[in-house]
Parts: C-alpha cells; sequence; structure tokens
C-alpha cells in the first residue's frame, strides 16, 4: 500500500482489492427482462435510477424513476425490468427519518 | 465498506486567496505604471502589490500541498485538473513566446533602413553565439536529461535517487543562469539598442526569468521528494515541474539557432 491517506487512501486500497470505488455508479448490463432483471446496486433502501431503453434504435430519452428495495419497476416506454440490490447499509438516503418510516 | 465521501471529487472549502491575490496583482499593476511614471507613490504601491501576490502565492500552494498531501482530497480524477491546467497554462506559455519570434523575425527578415538595411542592425556588435551561447546549449538539455532521471527514480521507487537526480537538475539549472548573467553582464549593446537589443533582451530575458521560475519549481519539487511527499503513484507537482522544464528547455535550442545563431551572422 502506498503512502495516502483520506479519500485518495480509500481509492488506492480499493484498486488493491481489485475493485472500482464508484462502481455502483455506472449500471450496466444486458436489457432487464421480467425473468432477469436488471439489477442496480444501491448503498440505501431506494435509489433514483434512469432508464435510457435498449441499444441503438431502441434508445428513448432517460426516464428517472425511484427504484425502492424490494419492489421491481417496469420502464413505461420499454418495459425493461429493474431491481434494487441493497449493498450498503440500507435506510433511507437521505441520513434521516423518511415520511415512509411513519407508515 | 463505505466510504468517506460517495464520489470522487474535492468540493473545496472557501478560500480568501482569490480576492487576495487579485488584488494583489491591481496593486501590483497600477503601482507599476506610477512607477513607471511621474506619479507620487508609486514604488510604494508597486512594492505593497507584489508583497500581497509572494504571500497570496505561498499560502495558497501550502493550502492545496495540504488538502492533496496531508488530506488526501486529490483523487485520481481531481488529479487531472492540475494536470489539464498545466499543460493548458504551458500551451498559453508557448503562444507568450511565439510573439518574441515573430517579433524578432518581422525585424530581421527585411531589415529596415533605419537599421541599414541589414541584421544584426548598423553598429550593432553581437555576441558569439558560438561562445557562451553554445556552452549553455548542451547545459540545459543536461538538466532535462537529469529530471527525465529523476523522474524515472519516482517511478521505480527510489526516493534518494530522485533527491539526487533533482539536485543535479537545478544545479545544471544555476549553471546555466549564471552563464546567462555573466553574459548579460559584458554584453555590448543594451536593450535601447535598436530593435536588435529589444527583440534580444524581450526573448532571452523572458526566457531566463521562466528558466528561474523553473529553478524554483523544481527546487520546491526536491524539498518535497525529500520529505516524502511524492510517491510513485501521485506525483502530479513534479510531472508539471518536468514539463514545465522541457518547454524551458525547448525554448532555448529556439533561442540559440533563430537569434543567436541566424540572427548574429
Amino acid at each position: 500500500m502506498p503512502i495516502a491517506t483520506g479519500h485518495e487512501k480509500e481509492e488506492l486500497e480499493a484498486e488493491l482489492e481489485g475493485r472500482r470505488l464508484l462502481d455502483i455508479d455506472f449500471p450496466e448490463g444486458p436489457f432487464g427482462t421480467k425473468e432477469a432483471p436488471a439489477i442496480v446496486k444501491s448503498y440505501y433502501d431506494k435509489r433514483i435510477v434512469g432508464c435510457p431503453g435498449g441499444e441503438g434504435e431502441d434508445e428513448h430519452d432517460v426516464v428517472w424513476f425511484w427504484l425502492e428495495k424490494g419492489k421491481s419497476f417496469e420502464c413505461p416506454v420499454c418495459t425493461q425490468y429493474f431491481e434494487l440490490e441493497v449493498v450498503g447499509p440500507g435506510g433511507p438516503p437521505d441520513g434521516h427519518g423518511d415520511e415512509d418510516d411513519h407508515h | 465498506m463505505i466510504e468517506s465521501q460517495r464520489h470522487s471529487y474535492h468540493l473545496v472549502d472557501p478560500s480568501p486567496w482569490p480576492i487576495s491575490g487579485s488584488l494583489g496583482a491591481l496593486a501590483t499593476t497600477v503601482g507599476g505604471v506610477m512607477y513607471m511614471h511621474p506619479f507620487q507613490g508609486g514604488a510604494r504601491l508597486l512594492s505593497l502589490g507584489l508583497i500581497f501576490l509572494l504571500y497570496t502565492m505561498f499560502v495558497w500552494w501550502r493550502d492545496v500541498l495540504r488538502e492533496s498531501t496531508l488530506e488526501g482530497h486529490h483523487t485520481k480524477v481531481v488529479q487531472l485538473g492540475p494536470r489539464y491546467g498545466s499543460i493548458l497554462f504551458i500551451v498559453s506559455e508557448v503562444m507568450f513566446f511565439f510573439a518574441f519570434f515573430w517579433a524578432s523575425s518581422h525585424s530581421s527578415l527585411a531589415p529596415a533602413v533605419e537599421i541599414g538595411g541589414i541584421w544584426p542592425p548598423k553598429g550593432i556588435g553581437v555576441l558569439d553565439p558560438w561562445e557562451i551561447p553554445f556552452l549553455n546549449t548542451p547545459i540545459l538539455p543536461s538538466s532535462g536529461a537529469a529530471v527525465t532521471w529523476a523522474h524515472h527514480a519516482i517511478l521505480a521507487g527510489k526516493e534518494k535517487r530522485a533527491v539526487y537526480a533533482l539536485v543535479a537538475t537545478v544545479l545544471l539549472a544555476l549553471v546555466f543562469t549564471g552563464f546567462q548573467g555573466m553574459e548579460y553582464y559584458q554584453a555590448p549593446f543594451t536593450i535601447s539598442d535598436s530593435i536588435y537589443g529589444s527583440t534580444f533582451f524581450l526573448a532571452t530575458g523572458f526566457h531566463g526569468f521562466h528558466v528561474i521560475i523553473g529553478t524554483l519549481f523544481l527546487i520546491i519539487c526536491g524539498i518535497r521528494q525529500y520529505l516524502g511527499h511524492l510517491t510513485k503513484e501521485h506525483h502530479v507537482g513534479f510531472e508539471a515541474a518536468a514539463w514545465y522544464w522541457h518547454f524551458v528547455d525547448v525554448v532555448w535550442l529556439f533561442l540559440f539557432v533563430s537569434i543567436y545563431w541566424w540572427g548574429g551572422i
């Protein structure tokens, strides 16, 4: 491990372990279907996701939506299926009580 | 594992240095104009502005070193900023020197009747390019080679060797500047002796000034290398100094060929 500190050190450590720190930032993969949904990783129980449609001709304007843990989402334009995989501590993403917690 | 921040960027803290640097630059230019014209207090304002500027440079760069070396804010993507910045700065410096070469070529390729229709102008005794300038020509590129030696030492993790290589780089730089100083001291013409003196001292003078800046930059790199600031993964400051040094090197080659040699025969 080279000499480093702070976030630079975290980045270098992750690199040595063979992972990219912001791997979850750029989800990509085959078109998600009902049987094999597109998996989007998240540190928390929900995350804003944008669906750009399929490749080439099948591309569409990005549709933004909240993807929540345990609930799959179907894009209203291209019917792509999404599911959330929580890889972090879970809970609400804004760090304090979410309105969903009250009901 | 959750990291200390969920992005790779450096969100800087508010800093007083941009405005203090601006005020320093304003005082320096206004003071400089006043000093060169019949105004009172010009020297005082000029000195104040320069002190302000030097102070700002010191504390601003001190803060950048704290943020990068001591706080680890300079991730890979953050390092791209100073890299592109250094390259663009050097590109602008190339254009700066291009203008001096243009001026010199403009006046020498078709010498005006006022200077006798010849170049060097009638009555101007020029410096012999095959004496000190020719001696300086291998010295500056050798310094450039030494800085490459330092770079390889850093990349190989040989920290002590990198310090030695930087010392060699700086010593060669000082020898070059010393020779230039001697040459200036005994030059048979001044900056006010025709367009020849003006273009000669403007171009070589600004080059010498850049050599001094580059030498200071390399000295800082040597001190930081000695203190262990530069690692083989992260040494943007050193790379910027090395690029700058190579640039100064190349400008010298053009100065030698076009101003000392071609312009002196």
